[in-house]
């Protein structure tokens, strides 16, 4: 074999093997991010299914702040089943096909979560103001004490969400001035422009949003609607479990 | 190696609207394929235009979360525009281009509020008009930007321009 040949041959090599190196690379990346996620620990009696991102708001007709899921209805992505992370909750499903869904992310106007601080329990509605921008968290009485940096995670009370799931932590809490409840500013603690793996919270089968969902993934009701019945469905005791969830370290 | 004429324009068509999912990606609500429709109708080719608006059609209604219809509506009303103001207008030029663009954002805002209300969803207006008035204002410069490249690359003689 003369030099030019077995230069060629070690060139095409080092070509290879750092083709090889930057796959390696991508692969570990992807390991770190999946072993955060499989942190997570789901509430008692619910249990997880991992989906990827296939897309985030894309084109003129993606009016909502949304992204799309390699998980449908064919897989248990009922409309309503709630998306998190390790790091908190991302949003829920609004439509679902059998392979893929679109997941209303939490920055969404439409939506709206059941909220309480951490330390002090003081209950709110979150709701999405759109793409980064701060969350807002609604009704807040007054005189209840609610302090930037505190962690808000869900009460449960909606009967969309399990209790206790971390979804964002409180930027400021002034006294309101239109209203006698507080202004509360928020910013969610998932990453969502970046998100690529997420989990999808599967309910227990007597959970009472569960048949509400199977409803819906027969024929799609738009969010506003699906909360204001969520607002009115009550909640047995009991049904809910705080699981034990890794909750993100304090600013 | 030399390609066809023909070629060369499908593959432009293709780089493109390659091009144009990547504009779709970083400014989401924005519909980057109107320029390439708006040279198309201006080439004069109804099976050219034909099969890119189908293409435009398919994505833009797969990745959207609004009923089926919209695009179908928007584009039927960019071919309409286009038609009638091929009787009052130069459609070659710039200025009807900038006409053309302003009608169609009236037009995309029009449809979009009667999805969002007819599917109960709930759209920050402000962002509604932000998105209509970057694409009014995005489409006469992405027009003239393909105008110049397809001319350069393709080398039409008969396109009617």
């Amino acid at each position: 074999m003369g030099v030019a040949e077995e230069n060629a041959r070690l060139r095409d090599e080092v070509r290879r093997a750092e083709y090889s190196l930057a796959s390696m690379r991508e692969e570990k990346a992807e390991l770190t991010r999946l072993r955060d996620l499989m942190a997570f620990s789901p509430p008692e009696t619910w249990h997880t299914m991992g989906a990827r991102v296939l897309t985030g708001r894309f084109g003129p007709a993606a009016a909502l702040e949304s992204v799309m899921i390699n998980r449908g209805f064919a897989s248990g992505a009922a409309p309503g089943t709630p998306l998190v992370t390790h790091q908190g909750l991302a949003g829920r499903v609004f439509r679902a096909s059998a392979h893929t869904a679109t997941v209303l992310l939490l920055t969404d106007r439409a939506f709206r979560v059941a909220v309480v601080t951490e330390k002090g329990r003081v209950p709110g509605v979150l709701a999405g103001t759109g793409a980064r921008a701060n969350l807002e968290v609604r009704y807040v009485a007054p005189n209840m004490p609610v302090e930037p940096g505190e962690l808000l995670v869900t009460s449960g009370l909606d009967g969309d969400f399990p209790k206790g799931v971390p979804v964002a932590r409180v930027i400021s809490a002034e006294p309101g001035n239109e209203t006698l409840f507080q202004q509360v500013q928020a910013a969610p603690l998932v990453p969502l422009d970046t998100m690529e793996e997420a989990l999808l919270l599967i309910p227990p089968a007597e959970w009472p949003g569960r048949q509400a969902a199977r409803a819906d993934a027969r024929e799609p009701v738009p969010p506003v609607l699906r909360q204001g019945a969520a607002k009115g469905a009550a909640v047995p005791s009991g049904t809910v479990n705080q699981g034990t969830l890794r909750r993100p370290a304090a600013r | 190696m030399t390609l066809s004429p023909a070629y060369r324009s499908v593959l432009w068509w293709a780089v493109y609207l390659c091009l144009a999912l990547w504009v779709q990606k970083i400014l989401p609500g924005i519909d980057a394929f109107t320029p390439a429709l708006i040279l198309a109708c201006q080439e004069k080719h109804p099976w050219q235009l034909l099969w890119l608006m189908l293409i435009c059609l398919l994505i833009q209604e797969g990745t959207g979360n609004l009923a089926f219809g919209g695009g179908i509506l928007y584009y039927g009303a960019l071919v309409a525009m286009f038609r009638i103001g091929q009787l009052f207008f130069v459609t070659s030029g710039l200025f009807f281009v900038l006409l053309l663009s302003l009608g169609l954002g009236l037009v995309r805002a029009g449809i979009l509020l009667t999805f969002i209300s007819l599917q109960s969803l709930a759209v920050p207006p402000l962002r509604l008009a932000e998105e209509t008035l970057v694409q009014v204002l995005l489409i006469p410069p992405l027009w003239g930007a393909a105008l110049l490249t397809r001319r350069w690359f393709v080398r039409h003689e008969d396109d009617g321009i």
